[in-house]
């Protein structure tokens, strides 16, 4: 087992906040950081900043099935991708929908498909689990991929904002700004964010989570339905994934199969993983540094993928806490004595 | 259509069958026998494919001479795993699985991408050899002599391998190896020398199947998460770490793809997917699913 915090320390029932306050605290200076800098970042870095947000919530909630239950999701893109076709085909079809309802109503939708993927993923672990999330994974793709007619196939869709959209019913959004794209991104991951750090490290269903995970026998010894608690957490998972896409059919305007493929799939993994997977908001810190490292990259070498595939593999091998258990570690050393427990 | 008609396709569809039989076997092999010994899920399994398949390319391109791409490009690409395994992926033995998929899965990305700097991002075709290339026709019924190549290949490795496997005392040690390793080990074989040997001869004949596609399908940048997908279905639906069930499992899709395609080419894309769920329902732990590798 890769010795997360959240393993190391074991399931604890009484005290629950001890040492959990630093980690709330790291990730309201996170957000606040990220609330502040509208203020005066440029446009085009507000731009990135907006997709680096998006794919750090869709990394959020692979992590959620990742850290929390131990699956490794090979297919976590359907969520993403399903839920960003279901956003534009919304907007295109039925153009008087408010943004917000529809973003509401595709993530409800993706808790729903969650939970009939998740009965099926969740009953193997380990490799089974990554092996049938990945089939599943191609098929959704290939379908995405076959059915031109209603995802436009490779080409995908676009151009499905209505004129006349509007934020909430009789709240016009007639003009998209950046600024106000991402205010709603921002508000999304701040309630999702502290939504499932408070579900899964505070109350009892995060408990029992915890315990299927480290020990599902015992759990079920205990009486705890095992399954159902991974199905929950697999459910709350593809929602967040489900928000993600939403948001991302919203902000980027154009859906097509690479919102889908196995590769967003993977990428997804390396975000979470580069970010630190321990950690809550830790596959945020790994979508900023993903957006922003391969745009930097990119400008120095058109190959920048290969750096950032050795860049993860650094990591899987010397740093499995990714950039958060760096930034943890050096945080102790400063304030010394807190010891990790 | 008259009654020679059918036959012909009934023969040209059975040649097809078994090119994917043949081709999809020699990927899932490595895959499936690797995953029964290690318990090691090798995602970057497809990749050594893509590798295999660019570089017949590349010395074709070089050289003009298939068959010599033929006979070095997967003990080249075997070499490659040989050392990637030495150099990365031993040091996560005995890890946990999940790191060991994260790892592979980043080296599958690397690969990937480095075949790409190499080689660019653009499908490239290979062209088969002279005496390859054309149709034979018996009787009114023509076939392409590539396939039928891939077809005589593809027996000889897999029955010399089966032989190697089922009859020799070198191959007893192997199988052994892979349902009592600790008795294996206290006889006094180097149960880490099998697993290499295991591992690389996988990935070659992976590259091999890279190798043949070459000059059927061409070499292009998304062709190892293709066979990555084509491979765990096989896998899974044969049952995790099987051979056997593995075999079976490529002979079913290669017939689905090679009569199936036929009548309802617009839906060939999902007749793999069918075909597992179809399995896993009625098998939830795949064809031959005891973790044996038989």
């Amino acid at each position: 087992m890769i010795t997360f915090p959240q393993a190391a320390r074991g399931v604890r029932f009484s005290t629950a906040v001890d040492g959990l306050s630093p980690r709330l605290a790291a990730g309201a200076a996170l957000m606040a950081a990220l609330g502040v800098v509208p203020g005066f970042a440029s446009l085009a870095v507000l731009n990135e900043l907006n997709h680096a947000l998006v794919f750090g919530l869709f990394a959020i909630g692979f992590n959620l099935v990742f850290n929390y239950s131990g699956l490794l999701s090979f297919g976590h893109a359907i969520f993403f991708g399903t839920a960003a076709y279901a956003f534009a085909l919304t907007m295109q079809y039925a153009p008087q929908v408010s943004i917000v309802g529809a973003l509401l109503g595709v993530t409800l939708a993706s808790a729903l498909f969650g939970a009939l993927l998740g009965h099926i993923c969740v009953r193997r672990s380990g490799a089974y689990f990554s092996m049938t999330t990945l089939a599943i994974g191609a098929l959704f793709y290939t379908v995405a991929f076959k059915w031109d007619g209603v995802t436009g196939g490779t080409d995908g869709l676009y151009g499905f904002m209505p004129i006349d959209a509007t934020w909430l019913p009789g709240i016009a959004a007639s003009t998209l700004s950046i600024h106000a794209l991402y205010g709603l991104i921002w508000v999304s991951l701040a309630v999702v964010g502290f939504a499932a750090w408070a579900l899964l490290e505070i109350t009892p269903f995060g408990h029992a989570v915890a315990l299927v995970r480290q020990n599902e026998q015992r759990a079920a010894f205990l009486g705890y339905a095992t399954h159902r608690i991974k199905v929950a957490n697999f459910v709350l998972g593809a929602s967040v994934a489900g928000m993600a896409g939403a948001l991302w059919a919203v902000s980027n305007q154009f859906v097509s199969t690479s919102s889908i493929d196995l590769k967003l799939s993977t990428v997804v993994i390396i975000i979470a993983f580069i970010g630190g997977a321990g950690w809550v908001w830790g596959p945020l810190v790994g979508a900023v540094f993903y957006t922003f490292g391969s745009d930097w990259l990119s400008t120095l070498t058109p190959h920048w993928p290969l750096w950032l595939g050795l860049v993860f593999i650094g990591f899987v091998l010397v740093l499995p806490q990714g950039l958060s258990g760096v930034v943890a570690t050096l945080w102790r050393h400063v304030t010394s004595g807190r010891g990790d427990a | 259509m008259n009654l020679s008609d059918w036959f012909g396709l009934l023969v040209a569809g059975g040649l097809d069958s078994l090119v994917h039989w043949g081709l999809s076997f020699l990927i899932a092999a490595g895959l499936t026998v690797v995953f029964g010994m290690l318990g090691f899920l090798n995602v970057a399994h497809a990749a050594f494919y893509m590798l295999g398949g660019y570089l017949a390319f590349a010395i074709v391109q070089a050289t003009g001479d298939f068959w010599l791409a033929l006979i070095v490009a997967p003990p080249l690409t075997a070499l490659v795993g040989l050392v990637l395994e030495r150099g990365l992926m031993a040091r996560l033995h005995g890890a946990d699985h999940t790191r060991q998929l994260l790892l592979t899965t980043g080296l599958a990305y690397v690969m990937v991408e480095s075949i790409m700097m190499l080689w660019g991002s653009s499908a490239h075709i290979v062209a088969p050899p002279a005496s390859l290339s054309g149709y034979l026709s018996f009787d009114g019924i023509t076939l392409p002599v590539y396939q039928l190549f891939i077809v005589v290949l593809a027996v000889a490795v897999i029955g010399g391998l089966g032989g190697l496997l089922l009859g020799t005392r070198f191959g007893a040690v192997v199988r052994a190896a892979a349902t009592h390793p600790e008795m294996v080990e206290a006889l006094g074989f180097r149960l880490a020398r099998v697993h290499a040997l295991v591992f690389i001869v996988g990935i070659g004949l992976a590259a091999l199947a890279g190798v043949v596609m070459a000059p059927m399908i061409g070499v292009y940048p998304s062709m190892a998460d293709d066979a990555l997908v084509a491979a765990f279905i096989v896998v899974v639906a044969g049952g995790l770490g099987s051979l056997r069930g593995a075999f079976w499992v490529s002979a079913l899709l290669g017939l689905l793809q090679g009569y199936g395609s036929l009548f309802a080419s617009d839906y060939a894309m999902f007749f793999p997917f069918i075909v597992l769920g179809g399995i896993l329902l009625i098998r939830p732990l795949g064809l031959y699913g005891a973790g044996a590798a038989t």
